[in-house]
């Protein structure tokens, strides 16, 4: 079942590494390495799912994941970070995440991650 | 992230546990507990030990380990996993071909607590699979607080995996930064300086702040022995490093002798 993801990094090179494996699949990317431009996106669309980085100038992922709960208990959110701690994590998954992957990380765990996503939204349809 | 951690019967890995625990509880990684003995029975009895252990170090109400909320009919939040896994054999080859098998970032390993790294019954497996794994190897000579983290660059191709490993490890220990550069290689030292700046900016940008000490090649075993002492010494290791040069006969081995910290070899 094709998807529409968003991806949220400010290194650009995640949100590259994702665009060409994801759209391979079907899914349609919207890749964004400037926080505040995504969560104007994440404020006019809803997204089957949102995969953001935590530790951002200005935003940080926590925020992108919170705003994407008030526009939609739908969307699955995968944290990702560089900086991982217990506090994030837990607070990430008390806040809704769906996923938190720690850097570094292969292609398939994050396919892996959004592969789930899309197995629960589905699930969740019927 | 993937971790896998590969443990024999003694102590040394029942010590290495909590920095396993540790990074587990920080990065949420799958982690796959290996064990490897000819002895499959007694060593499935250790390896369970090891996970009841292992899942006593975690909140069972927020561990991605045993968390599983239910909502309606489906089962919602975080989950990862942690696999047991038994091999007979050789054990860096059993270690090495699980870590491929499992696509890990990182082998946990433990090891004596004396100058060598080695298993009590199997010689030096924590040598053999620092050298040849293709990913990062933590190696924990006993569990202390790391204040300082120690990396030594000798070449400039690193990738961009080692880097993030270099991040999370500091943010894991809490720990202080510092990149040591080997002087003695004009054939590369302009390249060096580049990628030392470059490291710079790439850490400073995410508030890391290394401090930067140049040391002589020839200098680097006193240095590594009197610096790494309350540290974790990390090596970026990599076909273009010069270490496996200077030291072909026994590559890292030599240098790890000097050391008497954890060592983390990074790829």
């Amino acid at each position: 079942m094709p998807i529409q993801i968003l991806v949220l990094d400010d290194e650009k090179i995640v949100g590259e590494r994702l665009k060409a494996s994801l759209e391979k699949e079907g899914h349609t990317l919207e890749i964004f390495i400037n926080p505040v431009a995504a969560l104007n996106r994440i404020k006019e669309k809803v997204f089957d799912v949102v995969v953001t980085d935590i530790r951002m100038d200005d935003v940080d992922g926590i925020q992108v994941l919170e705003e994407v709960r008030k526009k939609s208990q739908k969307t699955k959110v995968i944290m990702i970070t560089g900086y991982a701690t217990l506090e994030v994590a837990r607070e990430s998954l008390t806040k809704g995440a769906f996923d938190f992957i720690a850097k570094p990380f292969k292609l398939k765990e994050i396919r892996g991650a959004i592969q789930k996503a899309e197995d629960a939204l589905q699930a969740e349809e019927n | 992230m993937r971790i896998l951690f590969a443990a024999d019967e003694h102590s040394y890995s029942t010590d290495a546990l909590p920095q396993v625990a540790r990074l587990g509880e920080n990065t949420w990684a799958d982690i796959t507990l290996l064990g490897v003995s000819n002895q499959s029975k007694a060593m499935a009895d250790i390896v369970n030990t090891y996970y009841k252990k292992l899942s006593e170090y975690f909140d069972p109400k927020l561990s991605p380990y045993q968390q599983s909320r239910s909502e309606g009919n489906m089962k919602t939040g975080i989950h990862k996993q942690i696999t047991t896994r038994i091999r007979r054999g050789n054990p860096s080859r059993e270690i090495l071909e699980e870590a491929k098998k499992a696509e890990c970032d990182l082998i946990v390993i433990g090891c004596s607590t004396q100058k060598d790294y080695t298993w009590k019954d199997a010689g030096d497996v924590p040598l053999k699979v620092a050298k040849d794994a293709d990913c990062s190897v933590l190696v924990i000579k006993e569990d202390k607080k790391i204040n300082k983290m120690l990396c030594c660059l000798d070449h400039d191709n690193i990738s961009q995996e080692s880097l993030e490993m270099v991040s999370q490890m500091i943010t894991l220990f809490h720990a202080d930064l510092d990149i040591v550069v080997l002087t003695d290689s004009e054939d590369v030292q302009g390249k060096i300086e580049k990628k030392l700046s470059w490291l710079i900016d790439y850490y400073s940008t995410r508030d890391i702040f290394p401090c930067i000490e140049l040391v002589k090649l020839t200098n680097l075993e006193t240095f590594v022995s009197r610096k790494v002492r309350w540290g974790l010494m990390a090596m970026w290791m990599g076909k273009k490093s010069i270490l496996e040069r200077v030291f072909p006969s026994s590559k890292v081995s030599r240098l790890l002798k000097a050391n008497e910290s954890s060592v983390l070899l990074l790829r």
